[in-house]
């Protein structure tokens, strides 16, 4: 395994294989990322297309002046905000995924994992999943897009600010939003 | 501190986005706050019940997502050769030096354009290098007013027709079957030819490719073909040796099922050895009953 920085600047050459590398080292937690924030296969796969394609386009004006993860993610949580702020405009019903036996609730598709091992997650299920799901929904896109970061890709919100060309005391105040949201709808729950 | 404000930092502490001093002030307020320190379990358990929303990207949608980029970055870079092909058709029409040359002009665009545009082998080499790098410079020399000579070295691409039978085209499957990068190519010349294999060059490429062909599948494709020729001295000989040395074992298989079908009298000492070192079941099981058939002994002394 060749070291980033020479993957990136073979990559840059027009290596072909390294940029194949390239793209497979974080091809992954971009796809999650955008799956989860979208919340929808189609668009993910629209994103990730069009993310990667980007990414090869225009490598060359890479400098190194900024990790080459926060290079990525800045284009790919551009472009999930552009389709998240889209998507509000179209009022798309969150909850509800379009599959090959007709519209299913897309909770039943989202893989129960180890929830069902563990006794306490069994209590979460159900109709707090569902809650969750509508509140998460209802989050502006920034909002939404800090707390996925910060929650579930464990990203510091310095770096999240840098991803999306704002300060991490922007990237906090997006996240306390956020987290009040959902403590608040979810309150009878805990 | 006040308890509503603890309250509202509890998210941010969990996430270790406070500041220390911050931190601090809050980890006080919790060991002396009966109230905040509830909040703060229910904090946890939010936090955990929101793990429960997240889901892995299914697999099958990132390999079609790699798929889909793969054909996306072929568009792109023949986009791009596209606007070289732009450039030298500017170059072409613009320059001075077309007019004396309109043909040949003309058949050096169409050259380009089936180069250029082909499709690629794939993510692995493609679409780094088109364009310009689809010619190399040969020589740069001054022309005629300003202008710049280049000659450019290409290999092109283009097509060719005919039947098995015809000399060239059979020559060309012949070379084919031999080309080293690629296994997918050389088992696809195998399967044309197969149908030729009376042919001596035909059968020699054929035991040749089973011999010594490092990949399986080709083996099996020139076996398969050479299955009409099993009685053949020269054919029974190389499926000997693959029988004795073909470290593929579906090979040795095919191979033994052809040898044994008539008493094969000259194979008594291969079986013999075969049964001193091999270790496939159905394959000792094949040789052991053609040796009995024969009377031999199944072992060599
Ligand atoms: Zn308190």
């Amino acid at each position: 395994m060749r070291d980033e920085t020479a993957l990136i600047r073979a990559a840059q050459g027009g290596d072909a294989d390294a940029f194949e590398q390239l793209v497979y080292s974080y091809d992954q937690s971009v796809l999650r990322l955008a799956f989860n924030l979208i919340r929808s296969q189609e668009d993910a796969r629209d994103i990730y297309q069009e993310a990667f394609l980007r990414v090869h386009k225009n490598l060359h004006t890479f400098r190194f002046d900024c990790s080459f993860h926060t290079w990525l993610y800045r284009i790919v949580t551009n472009l999930c905000l552009d389709h998240l702020r889209r998507r509000k405009v179209r009022r798309e019903e969150d909850l509800v995924v379009q599959t090959e036996d007709g519209p299913k609730d897309r909770l039943d598709s989202v893989p129960e994992t180890s929830a069902d091992a563990n006794p306490q997650h069994r209590l979460l299920n159900g109709e707090l999943r569902r809650r969750m799901e509508q509140v998460i929904s209802e989050l502006t896109p920034r909002e939404r897009a800090v707390f996925q970061m910060r929650h579930y890709e464990g990203m510091r919100l310095r770096a999240i600010g840098e991803m999306l060309g704002t300060t991490e005391e922007a990237a906090k105040n997006c996240l306390f939003r956020a987290t009040q949201k959902m403590r608040t709808a979810l309150g009878e729950f805990t | 501190m006040n308890c509503e404000s603890v309250k509202s930092r509890l998210s941010l502490l969990l996430y270790g986005e406070l500041s220390f001093h911050e931190e601090e002030q809050l980890e006080q307020h919790l060991s002396e706050c009966l109230v905040c320190s509830k909040w703060m379990q229910r904090e946890r358990i939010m936090h955990a019940a929101l793990d429960l929303s997240h889901a892995e990207a299914p697999p099958a949608l990132l390999a079609q997502c790699r798929r889909d980029l793969l054909a996306g970055l072929r568009t792109q870079s023949e986009v791009r050769s596209a606007d070289w092909l732009g450039l030298w058709q500017r170059w072409f029409t613009a320059g001075s030096w077309l007019k004396p040359v309109g043909a040949a002009a003309l058949l050096a665009i169409g050259f380009f354009t089936a180069r250029l545009t082909s499709s690629d082998p794939g993510f692995g080499s493609g679409f780094g290098q088109a364009g310009v790098t689809a010619a190399r410079v040969k020589l740069v020399e001054p022309g005629e007013s300003g202008q710049v000579r280049i000659t450019l070295e290409e290999t092109s691409r283009r097509q060719v027709m005919g039947r098995v039978e015809d000399q060239d085209i059979r020559q060309l499957l012949l070379r084919a079957a031999q080309d080293g990068a690629d296994p997918g190519l050389r088992g696809d010349s195998l399967d044309l030819l197969k149908g030729k294999s009376e042919a001596l060059e035909v059968k020699q490429a054929l035991q040749r490719a089973l011999l010594s062909d490092p990949n399986p599948g080709v083996r099996m494709k020139a076996l398969e073909a050479l299955r009409p020729f099993a009685g053949d001295n020269e054919v029974r000989s190389v499926l000997a040796q693959v029988l004795l040395k073909d470290e593929h074992s579906g090979l040795r298989t095919q191979a033994i099922d052809l040898l044994v079908m008539n008493k094969p009298r000259d194979m008594v000492s291969v079986l013999q050895e075969l049964m001193q070192r091999e270790d496939n079941d159905y394959i000792r099981l094949r040789s052991q009953r053609a040796l009995r058939e024969m009377n031999a002994s199944v072992e060599t002394f």
